[in-house]
């Protein structure tokens, strides 16, 4: 292959043209044919370097118009349950164990997406009731500054 | 605009958060599972980009296994400093993400950069350009869910 595999995800991660064969365009631009950049790529995602080739998507104009981001300080024994039980629900999308940036190192962060405020209040209830949480902080973003992605490239922090 | 979504709109969004097929036809593929035509694919895919509901079909990477550093953080800003906070991040692709919260920590962002001490500049950067009163880095300690794909 001529280009490193940097150029090659740098070129990738700009994201296909919405059109019939849009690997092409992205293979004349890295001297590649077609048939390789489709086998590199899927050769990066069989070697895990890739998660997956697939949209990136805006929840907000989807409906999800309500949204949090809810801290739950958890007792240490319980992180892994509330971890778990907090990811099966519904409206939560994202969820990490993470210290608190007060210090507290017991915390479970959930991302939490709802299409109105209800669902939302409702799977916080849910997340406070859980076995092992003691407190739940729920912060409401009041400003997007910015939300892009890396040479195009996106990544899941 | 209409921003509704019919059921195959939101049938063909899930199935392109999970992948977009490694096909010289993508689309078309995509058409056959749904019983529509390549164009008919395109053109729906084509209107939620114009929505602002489809940002990129592309590569999603495993950002470590590139060797590359990211991670969130979480600062405390006074009010008069925001106008300098989105100057400040504005110029730094790096990063990614950034959101005013109505939490005492208010400002959270997240910065993924080549190597960990590059973060880490840029890190100090914002915390002092941006007057940030305290800022505190977030690394996962364990990820219990990656969600993107929406039941919608």
């Amino acid at each position: 292959m001529m280009v490193s595999d940097r150029e090659f995800i740098d070129a990738a991660g700009k994201g296909l043209e919405l059109k019939a064969r849009p690997f092409k365009s992205l293979a004349e631009a890295l001297g590649m044919s077609e048939q390789e950049v489709l086998e590199h790529m899927a050769a990066l995602i069989e070697q895990g370097r890739v998660r997956r080739f697939a949209a990136s998507v805006r929840h907000q104009p989807m409906g999800f118009s309500a949204n949090a981001m809810v801290i739950a300080r958890v007792e240490p024994e319980a992180i892994d349950r509330v971890g778990e039980q907090g990811s099966k629900l519904k409206a939560v999308s994202h969820c990490y164990h993470r210290s608190h940036p007060d210090g507290d190192p017991w915390c479970i962060y959930l991302m939490v997406h709802g299409q109105d405020e209800t669902l939302v209040e409702q799977t916080v209830g849910l997340i406070q009731d859980l076995p092992g949480v003691r407190e739940v902080s729920v912060c409401r973003s009041v400003a997007e500054l910015k939300k892009t992605s890396l040479s195009g490239v996106s990544t899941e922090i | 605009m209409d921003h509704a979504l019919d059921e195959l709109d939101r049938d063909i969004l899930n199935r392109i958060q999970t992948e977009v097929p490694l096909a010289e036809r993508p689309f078309q593929m995509l058409g056959r599972e749904f019983g529509l035509s390549e164009t008919e694919v395109l053109s729906r895919i084509s209107r939620m980009w114009d929505l602002g509901i489809v940002r990129r079909l592309g590569p999603i990477i495993n950002y470590p296994a590139w060797g590359m550093s990211g991670v969130l953080v979480a600062a405390q800003v006074d009010q008069e400093h925001l106008e300098a906070v989105q100057d400040c991040i504005k110029g730094i692709p790096e990063i990614t993400h950034a959101y005013l919260r109505d939490f005492e920590w208010n400002f959270w962002f997240t910065v993924i950069a080549e190597n960990e001490d590059k973060r880490d500049a840029i890190i100090e950067k914002v915390t002092r350009e941006a007057d940030l009163k305290k800022v505190e880095k977030l690394p996962q300690k364990k990820s219990f869910k990656l969600g993107v794909k929406f039941e919608i």
